[in-house]
């Protein structure tokens, strides 16, 4: 079964079409990376399918459910962002306190290991903690709630590089004890390929790609060569990008498949070199423009 | 994972804690308000003074109407304050959906109007010890010792017209977050009447409606009233509020 | 794929013997923080390759001729592909063969001088 469905899911701001006709499934028990330059749509995507937002046509199930008002999907879902809102009044310890009450799955023992791992202090409060604290603290939200859906988007902001990693070693640890669904926005790739299985590419709204993290390694090659060669071999192929190197020579990127058939053609005048899966996703979006 | 299954209730019981324990500051504010309503009260509400050669008399009325009218005011606003995006965002970090969210919001309000209710009219007595021990004449003791069912039926009524107020606020604030018009026309109704009243107008006929509760004599009768009319006002709250998008 | 480069070289070491289990994908997956699937996928290449076979229920265990298999496979892609490039570099800078292989010479007698 599915966890997540869309179909069509189009999603304007008066003018401004923030989702255009998506349609993807994210199966289950993945990490699943939503992955795009800033103004993809990200953010939008995610608070649809939590239910935050309408969409304006199209379908989206979650758990066979549209989450939009639905207590069903909403009970088994956490959305973590920088934004997370929480009474000003309740200490650290009294928003933990109250969210294990909330959620069924809630892991206490979890939630007060990364507390400490993290050194908080359990008399602070949510509006004190600096920027990067926040995020941490609310993350730990968000794995200890255990929920079948957890969403984060864009969750490490203002973390240190090393809090950051240790995130990804809870998450990973987490999600081998209780596997589960988890989505991952980040407009990088590249500090969270590891942990993901799946990627789902956006830009301008729309899906680039959705594949798995070992095929996106593969998906696309290089090709450097002279430029009257390299454009002889390529013609017809979609190229992802292309720099100049000097002024006789130039450096392309296309799909393996293509560009190893290419290469089988043009023998020794031209060299194959692998593509980095966070350099295709920009490839794939702010490259073309 | 499996999947856990919340039904409204529970839902609704958990923020209406959540609410409880992480709001106790406007409980706060509310003992505030009520001091100061106290505090304008002590100069007794009415004077009148009368003097020949031989006496002079001055009497003062004493009475909390004031630290009721200010309870109402701070419920008015708290239930205002409830439907602002800030709260509402506070309700979407955990497990919510709309109704959940305005029934939960109904009852935190429904619990702040009964301890409005309880304290405004205890105030009462605060009153009539402060002025016993202050007052230097004679206590004339009109209602000076309440008698039990009088307290009872002043925390009543002050109940029911809480519980109106909350949800005559709430359903404003529903109206001020749907479109920002209806700040802009809700601030210029307000403001109209008050030039009205000022100038001694008569009020157009709508504003009876007050009446319709001012005038009733049955406490039973006026329970149900108040019930149906906040039931109302709740039921339009959720209506406007069922597809309003968040976060 | 390192994950599969790494599993090998545990094998070519002796740290993991003949018939004996494999690092289950949820081990490799704690140990490196990868994504558990990304580890399946190391895995799978060396059983794709024969080098571990799957009993069911218990897991991927190491084949009898796991180790011949992996020096089999690097004597003749890794190495073979290295000692081309030393020697296509040795061509570029000029290095005759008999400087080459006495560099090569040199390199193992250092190797095994540091091994005692």
């Amino acid at each position: 079964m599915d966890v997540i469905s869309c179909t069509g899911l189009t999603k304007k701001f008066g003018r401004v079409t923030a989702v255009d006709d998506l349609s993807f499934t994210v199966a289950q028990n993945r990490i699943t990376g939503l992955i795009g330059p800033n103004g993809a749509g990200k953010t939008t995507l995610l608070k649809i399918i939590a239910g935050f937002m309408r969409a304006s046509s199209g379908q989206v199930t979650v758990f066979s459910k549209n989450p939009f008002n639905s207590l069903k999907a909403a009970s088994n879902m956490v959305f973590i962002d920088e934004s997370m809102k929480f009474p000003p009044s309740l200490s650290l310890a009294d928003i933990m306190l109250s969210a294990s009450v909330f959620y069924k799955n809630w892991d206490m023992e979890l939630a007060r290991g990364l507390f400490d791992y993290f050194s908080f202090k359990a008399g602070q409060y949510h509006s004190g903690l600096s920027k990067g604290m926040k995020s941490t603290f609310n993350v730990i939200i968000g794995l200890a709630a255990r929920c079948a859906l957890t969403i984060f988007d864009e969750p490490t902001s203002g973390m240190d590089a090393g809090v950051r990693k240790d995130f990804y070693r809870a998450l990973l640890r987490d999600y081998l004890q209780k596997p589960r669904n988890i989505i991952f926005s980040s407009h990088l790739l590249n500090e969270v390929d590891d942990v993901l299985e799946d990627i789902l590419l956006l830009d301008g709204g729309k899906k680039r790609l959705q594949l798995p993290v070992s095929e996106l390694k593969e998906f696309a090659a290089a090709l450097r060569g002279r430029n009257e060669v390299i454009a002889e071999l390529t013609a017809g192929q979609e190229i992802y990008y292309r720099k100049r190197m000097g002024e006789e020579h130039c450096y392309a990127v296309l799909r393996r498949d293509a560009a190893e058939g290419v290469l089988k053609k043009s023998g020794a005048a031209v060299e194959i070199l692998p593509v980095k899966a966070d350099d295709l996703c920009v490839y794939l979006t702010d490259g073309k423009r | 994972m499996s999947l856990t299954e919340a039904g409204l209730f529970e839902v609704v019981k958990s923020q209406y804690l959540y609410k409880m324990k992480s709001r106790l500051g406007l409980f706060l504010s509310m003992a505030g308000m009520q001091v100061m309503g106290l505090l304008f009260s002590l100069g007794g509400v009415m004077s009148f003074s009368m003097g020949s050669q031989y006496i002079d008399l001055s009497v003062r009325y004493f009475s909390s109407d004031l630290v009721i009218t200010f309870t109402f005011i701070w419920l008015f606003v708290v239930a205002v304050l409830t439907t602002t995006k800030e709260y509402q965002n506070i309700d979407f970090t955990f497990i919510a959906n709309r109704l959940s969210s305005n029934l939960s919001n109904a009852a935190f309000l429904a619990t702040a109007a009964l301890f409005g209710a309880f304290t405004a009219m205890l105030s009462g007595f605060l009153l009539r010890i402060i002025v016993y021990f202050k007052s230097g004449g004679y206590l004339l003791s009109q209602n000076f010792i309440a008698v039990p069912a009088d307290v009872f039926t002043g925390i009543a009524v002050t109940l029911a017209y809480l519980l109106l107020i909350g949800s005559l606020g709430y359903f404003c604030g529903v109206l001020a977050q749907r479109s920002k018009v209806f700040i802009v026309l809700l601030g210029g109704l307000l403001f109209g009447l008050l030039v009205l009243a000022g100038r001694g107008y008569r009020l157009p006929a709508i504003f009876k409606a007050f009446e319709f509760f001012r005038l009733e004599t049955s406490l039973a009768l006026l329970a149900l009233k108040v019930i149906l009319a906040a039931a109302l006002f709740y039921a339009c709250s959720i209506v406007l509020s069922d597809r309003l998008e968040v976060r | 794929m390192q994950i599969a480069e790494w599993l090998e070289n545990e094998i070519l070491c002796g740290n993991i013997k003949e018939n004996e289990k494999m690092y289950s994908q949820y081990q490799l997956s704690e140990m490196f923080n990868i994504n558990p699937a990304t580890a399946a996928k190391g895995i799978n290449i060396l059983a794709d390759q024969g080098i571990l076979y799957k009993k069911r229920g218990l897991g991927m265990f190491l084949s009898a001729s796991a180790r011949e298999k992996i020096q089999y496979k690097r004597k003749n892609r890794t190495l073979k592909k290295l000692v081309e490039e030393a020697a296509a570099e040795a061509g570029r800078l000029g290095v005759g063969e008999d400087e080459l292989i006495a560099m090569l010479r040199e390199a193992k007698k250092g190797l095994d001088e540091r091994e005692k």
